[in-house]
């Protein structure tokens, strides 16, 4: 540069001034304010600074502080005494000079609670796993019965459920008693004993109601046996009938007694089932949380993509009639939109598979959902793929593979030995282009699951990334998280092309 | 060759050849299953919602245009109609990949021919940003465009050739290398300057990877949806064809009319130009 002219160095920088201001401002200048954001504690929304403040703080702790007069005037600009409110006024602030007051006030030693430095906090917090749960894989139970359920829900249990996800819970051996002794295994189900619960909570409630000397009394008492039963005191139940002024008095018919000492058994059994069943009829699951859901994508979008872009490709590189046409057709999902190809799947979910399957629920089955994301990623991936793979096979020497098969070398063998060492550097290209592409994917996660992704377990980084931006009000958060999967993928990718450059220069 | 010799490779070549007829066959099955969910979306375009619920597998009894007819005249969110989107999406993407042609090839043409410290570094500055994820400047670019007054398609425009120069110059930063400079120092002689040559002599060279890149970046301005999406909300083709289906949520009839239309011009681009556009991606993936 020294020794150049000046007609050189004009030229130079004309040439290079569009590209090279356009790039900076709005790449690289965007990201070193994200990691300026990723050390702040900043919402997304919330002004950098105050909106508004009271007259008397705002001179004592920003504008006596303030050593510059022009300074002081710029921001008078700004913000507007209000004597009605008592306050300071901001107006709206945009473009430089928001930046100039975020200055000034900084220079001042105030400090934003909305807007204010926490150093490394966001990438500690998301180290120690601070942040909101649905990051890290988890285990919770999933209920399968709550106490408003009707018995209907529990009249009969399904074997695997009984023998699955109720009996290994229970807690005490009086429980697993209780349990086994009303229910009977008939058939592929266990039954409730109806000889020993003979009513249903309708039935009890009709039958108390009738009971003259209960007239108010009756709803509380109730409720109050299920509550009883829930927690298996019998004998409290006994000082609850004790306790009715009816029955205290003496003045209730014995036949009625006898009506209301059966009924409330019978809610005792019934609020003793449903609480052993909802505190102890659960399956245990494992949430992947959005670190291992993104790891599974990311696995199975690689290898099925990689391995099938390579059957495809060898399949194609065969003198085939149609070979062009078929290569076509499976490139074709790849120029189109990555928001077309997730609705185009989402109506084949939600429309034709519950038709020809009778099976109803595919996108909105939280088992189902992850492989249905990595189906419709790799339906969208594999063409691409295939055409990068097919350029390498058809790089190959056709003699070479060839004079081997004439010497007597087996399909596989020309494969292995021959054919993958020559196709090594399309492997690498594809593996990193796929890599980096599958840690990358947003839109068809975003819009499979416009609304919904999180309930189904398919929050992959990124989606996570944008949820905590823009819905969660994490911005600093979020910005912490994105610089660390760009450290992600450079170390993946980095050591994925030393790797693989390492193959291609032993072959 | 004498007789007994050539029986045998008979022998072999017929079953090779029947092979490659199963091979075929199982190939197109394996293509019409493969691209069967776009088919089922083209069918059921023509066929009314009820027709659709009701047999969603079949073809139409009768071909109806209503369904097109509908998505044409729908209001779309914000106001921005089928057309006005496919109006801005060309715009955009025109402006963009002109930009991102035209600017990164002058960038890389200097750097390639300039030979100084300078000029190396500020290529990997180019190169370094090919790594990054969008997500890592997606807050900033949201705060900048408000500060710019950048939320239209113009701003839009201006940040795709920012945001798609590193790759561009990255590719064209290859090829240059491999132009000569015989023809550049005679039109020198001559008194051509720096411009002239550029434009009337090295551009027209670059044709084969300014084609690569310029399909590369028009299949991606066309079809990103992140940052017209975080930026305008409405306004482009993949936008609008988000929020239809945000608002038209169960008129089946609609929702595939729609799919089929938007994916219309992108697919007549495709078939038009296929040969290049493939030649283009693999030739794209490699040098990228």
């Amino acid at each position: 540069m020294v020794g150049m002219s000046f007609q050189k160095k004009a030229t130079f920088a004309v040439f290079l001034f569009p590209a090279l201001a356009l790039y900076l401002f709005f790449a690289v200048l965007p990201l070193l304010q994200g990691f300026w954001l990723s050390t702040t504690n900043w919402d997304g929304t919330a002004p950098w600074t105050p909106a508004q403040m009271p007259i008397a703080e705002f001179e004592d702790r920003i504008m006596n502080r303030i050593r510059s007069e022009a300074d002081r005037v710029f921001l008078l600009k700004y913000y507007v005494r209000d004597e009605e409110q008592g306050t300071y006024r901001k107006l709206e602030l945009y473009g430089l000079d928001r930046y100039r007051v975020q200055y000034i006030i900084g220079r001042t030693g105030y400090i934003n609670p909305d807007f204010k430095n926490v150093g490394f906090g966001n990438y500690v917090d998301i180290f120690r796993g601070k942040i909101d749960k649905r990051f890290f894989p988890e285990r919770y139970r999933e209920s399968r019965f709550r106490s408003g359920d009707p018995i209907d829900s529990f009249l009969e249990i399904s074997r695997e459920e009984f023998e699955g996800n109720l009996l290994p819970h229970l807690k005490t051996p009086e429980d697993r008693d209780y349990i086994q002794g009303i229910y009977k295994l008939s058939g592929s189900a266990y039954a409730l004993d109806r000889e020993r619960i003979k009513q249903d909570e309708l039935e009890i409630q009709i039958a108390l109601s009738e009971i003259a000397g209960l007239k108010d009394d009756w709803e509380a008492l109730f409720n109050d046996a299920l509550a009883i039963g829930a927690e298996n005191r019998r004998d409290a139940l006994a000082g609850r009938m004790a306790g009715i002024p009816a029955i205290a008095a003496g003045t209730i018919a014995p036949a009625d007694k006898a009506i209301m000492e059966e009924s409330l058994g019978q809610a005792f059994e019934l609020g003793r089932i449903k609480g052993i069943l909802s505190r102890d009829w659960y399956l245990e699951r494992q949430k992947m949380g959005v670190l291992l859901f993104t790891a599974l994508f990311v696995v199975f979008n690689v290898i099925l993509v990689n391995v099938l872009a390579m059957a495809l490709a060898l399949a194609l590189d065969l003198k085939m009639k149609s070979r062009n046409a078929l290569r076509s057709i499976f490139f074709i999902p790849n120029v189109l939109s990555m928001i077309i190809v997730a609705f185009i799947w989402q109506l084949v979910f939600t429309q034709l598979l519950p038709a020809i399957t009778g099976v109803d629920q595919w996108m909105m089955n939280p088992d189902l959902a992850p492989w249905l994301t990595i189906l419709v990623a790799v339906w969208q991936g594999v063409g691409y793929y295939t055409v990068i793979y097919l350029a390498g096979l058809q790089g190959i020497p056709q003699d070479i593979v060839e004079s081997a098969s004439i010497d007597g070398a087996t399909a596989s063998i020309r494969f292995f030995r021959i054919v993958l060492p020559l196709i090594v550097p399309a492997i690498t290209i594809s593996l990193f282009l796929s890599i980096s592409g599958a840690l990358k994917t947003f839109d068809i996660i975003f819009a499979l699951y416009p609304s919904n992704s999180t309930s189904m377990g398919v929050d992959n980084i990124t989606v996570n990334i944008f949820y905590d931006a823009f819905r969660d009000k994490h911005a600093g958060l979020a910005t912490a998280k994105a610089i660390l999967l760009l450290l992600t993928i450079m170390i993946i990718t980095g050591t994925q092309l030393v790797l693989t450059k390492k193959r291609e220069m032993e072959l | 060759m004498s007789e007994a010799m050539s029986i045998p490779v008979r022998i072999r070549m017929a079953p090779k050849r029947i092979w490659l007829l199963v091979m075929e066959i199982a190939m197109i099955l394996l293509a019409v299953a493969f691209i069967y969910p776009a088919i089922y979306v083209v069918i059921n375009a023509f066929k009314s919602t009820s027709e659709i619920q009701m047999n969603p597998a079949g073809l139409p009894k009768a071909a109806s245009f209503a369904n097109f007819l509908r998505v044409w005249s729908a209001e779309g969110s914000g106001g921005i109609n089928f057309l006005h989107a496919l109006v801005n999406t060309i715009l955009l993407t025109l402006g963009a990949v002109t930009g991102v042609i035209l600017f990164s090839s002058m960038a890389a043409y200097i750097l390639v021919r300039t030979k100084s410290r300078t000029s190396t570094s500020l290529y990997f500055m180019f190169a370094f940003f090919l790594v990054i994820p969008f997500q890592t400047i997606m807050v900033s670019l949201v705060v900048l465009a408000t500060d710019l007054g950048f939320t239209n398609v113009f701003g839009l425009i201006v940040m795709y050739i920012g945001l798609g120069a590193p790759t561009a110059v990255f590719m064209f930063h290859g090829f240059i290398k491999g132009v000569p400079l015989s023809l550049e120092e005679s039109a020198a002689i001559d008194g051509a300057g720096t411009f002239r040559i550029f434009f009337q002599i090295v551009f027209p060279l670059l044709t084969p990877i300014t084609a690569t890149i310029g399909i590369l970046d028009v299949l991606w301005v066309w079809n990103d949806f992140l940052l017209p999406f975080i930026i305008l909300r409405k306004g482009t083709l993949v936008l609008f064809q988000f929020n239809f289906f945000g608002t038209f949520t169960k008129d089946y009839g609609a929702l595939t009319a729609s799919l089929v239309m938007s994916a219309t011009p992108v697919v007549i681009l495709y078939l038009s130009l296929q040969r290049y556009i493939i030649k283009g991606i693999a030739a794209g993936a490699v040098k990228g």
